[in-house]
């Protein structure tokens, strides 16, 4: 009861910033479907990195997902925001193309976990080859991607059910609401799941990682 | 309350979510516990360092990649559609589906249209035709005026000598369109059952009988030629469409009034079947020929279906004629479909058909 409440205030004063571009999208203007890309891969292409690990296949799951959204934007009722709505599909996407990977991985295997393109190789998209290395030591920042790649790898250890609410709250930084349309799922759930997920992940960082406080 | 319940309330302890007594019974336990206070810290931490994650940058190809793919999309959209309604998925479809119902249609249309027969051994029996008026008696004895529409036999006959045959009968004028004019005029007032006629109404038999035929004799290509007349006229004068020049009792003047009425519209009958009787095959013209001789009149020709449909009307006596004649030429059994005879003794419908290609 409380969370159809909540939903429904949420949607009373929802205000989105691509309402207009979805307008002309749904009018079937496709070059307005690109600014909508332009605006929102970025997001998206991390939610997909911290979902899966590899940075080539966030980007395929990416296109994915947009080509996905394009599709269905027809159908996009306005009752969550753009990004809202578009996150979900991502999360979908990444979803299934992390079952599609672990079949393979079977088949395979090899690896306990993606990345198979971790941090620092070339081609990754991080901005670690392009940042400049005079600013920080090179002991500080290959230290700090070394982390960086154990953290992630932690978070593709978690549960699917855990990591995708983690990744958005805790990286992504939506609010529960937010979450909870996404999942379709009260706050409460979203609340509860997010925690045992942080305790979870706390508990393979520990494991994996040491001390990291 | 032990650690591992503190440490699964600690995320929601850090967020302020828990209630005021949990939170202060969290923050005592806390106080004298170093391994649940190492467990908050753990989460702070891991907090920063989730929140500190360097973002991945979307590849300067994604963008591009992912609007070509979209592109593509709706462009196949906007292909299904346009293959939906294109020519060859759509148009040609249509346009054939409306040709065969045009086609249907027209074929109903047309064999509804056909003069009805039915079957009765070879002969075929005809529906039974309505009466002829007097109007269509009185037509017949005026030979229409082949004007406009020139005929075979005319074409063949000099006029001259045609005016010849017919001053020879006796009885029988060869008036011009001026004289049949100078008749009207010097002919006294009729009387009004000879307007009636001239109005196109019926005197034969009772009004109420003859309405329903009006219609229907009176715009036959050719007037029906009584059978008295018929039988007269057959020895010294041309068939109906040999005649070259008209020929009226003098005594008809009335008619001849009727004739000036109905010039235009008889004209334009006798062109349109003269007309049709032009041409076709060898056998239909000798049918034609065959029918003539036999004091037919109405013959109408045409064709459907490859086959030369030619339609006439006779006197009864010479049916039987006709039909050893036919034979003779090899066109019997359903070919050839003999009318019942007209209730007053008229004429008897014969429709012959005769192969195009015979």
């Amino acid at each position: 009861m409380e969370a159809s409440n909540s939903l429904k205030e949420q949607r009373s004063i929802i205000e989105d910033d691509d309402l207009e571009t979805v307008l002309l999208c749904q009018k079937g203007d496709v070059e307005a479907f690109g600014v909508l890309v332009d605006r929102h891969q970025k997001k998206m292409l991390n939610v997909a990195y911290r979902m899966i690990g590899d940075y080539e296949e966030s980007c395929d799951v990416v296109q994915e997902a947009f080509l996905a959204a394009f599709r269905s934007v027809a159908r996009f009722r306005r009752e969550a925001r753009f990004s809202t709505w578009l996150y979900g599909i991502v999360v979908n996407c990444a979803k299934n193309r992390l079952i599609e990977l672990k079949q393979r991985k079977d088949r395979l295997r090899s690896g306990d976990f993606f990345p198979d393109l971790p941090p620092g190789k070339e081609g990754c998209g991080c901005g670690c080859q392009a940042a400049p290395l005079q600013e920080d030591s090179i002991q500080e920042r290959l230290e700090k991607k070394e982390l960086e790649a154990r953290v992630q790898e932690c978070i593709g250890l978690l549960d699917d059910g855990y990591r995708e609410i983690l990744v958005l709250r805790d990286i992504q930084g939506l609010s529960y609401g937010e979450i909870a349309e996404v999942f379709k799922i009260p706050p409460g759930t979203v609340r509860s799941r997010l925690f045992r997920a942080r305790n979870s992940l706390k508990d393979l960082m520990r494991s994996r990682i040491g001390d990291f406080s | 309350m032990t650690c591992r319940d503190i440490e699964d309330s600690l995320p929601a302890y850090l967020e302020g979510l828990l209630s005021p007594e949990d939170s202060a019974r969290v923050r005592d336990h806390l106080a004298s516990c170093p391994q649940c206070c190492k467990a908050l810290a753990d989460l702070e931490r891991m907090g920063a360092i989730l929140s500190g994650l360097e973002e991945v940058t979307p590849p300067p190809w994604l963008k591009q990649r992912i609007m070509t793919r979209v592109r593509e999309e709706a462009q196949r959209e906007k292909g299904f559609f346009r293959r939906l309604f294109s020519p060859l998925c759509l148009k040609i479809p249509l346009s054939t589906a409306a040709l065969l119902i045009i086609s249907v249609l027209a074929f109903q249309v047309y064999r509804t249209q056909e003069p009805q027969f039915y079957r009765d051994g070879d002969l075929h029996v005809a529906l039974p035709k309505p009466e002829p008026t007097l109007k269509d008696h009185s037509r017949a004895a005026i030979p229409q005026p082949p004007e406009g529409g020139p005929s075979v036999p005319r074409e063949a006959t000099p006029p001259s000598a045609a005016h010849s045959t017919k001053s020879a009968q006796p009885g029988l004028v060869q008036p011009t369109d001026q004289s049949a004019l100078r008749l009207e005029q010097a002919a006294p007032p009729r009387p009004d059952g000879e307007k009636k006629r001239d109005s196109g109404e019926s005197l034969s038999g009772g009004e109420d009988a003859a309405e329903p035929r009006k219609g229907t004799m009176a715009l036959g290509p050719l007037p029906l030629e009584s059978h008295e007349g018929a039988a007269s006229q057959k020895a010294a004068e041309p068939p109906v469409y040999a005649s070259p020049q008209p020929s009226v009792s003098g005594a008809s003047s009335p008619l001849m009034a009727r004739k000036k009425a109905g010039d235009e519209k008889n004209t334009l009958d006798s062109t349109v079947t003269d007309s049709n009787l032009r041409g076709g095959s060898e056998p239909t013209v000798e049918i034609i020929s065959l029918l003539r001789t036999f004091d037919a009149v109405r013959i109408e020709r045409r064709t459907s279906g490859g086959m030369e449909i030619l339609t006439a009307e006779m006197p009864p006596r010479q049916v039987q004629a006709l039909l050893q004649r036919l034979t003779g030429l090899g066109i019997t059994g359903r070919a050839v479909s003999i009318g019942a005879a007209d209730s007053r003794g008229g004429m008897v419908p014969v429709r012959i058909e005769v192969p195009a290609n015979h």
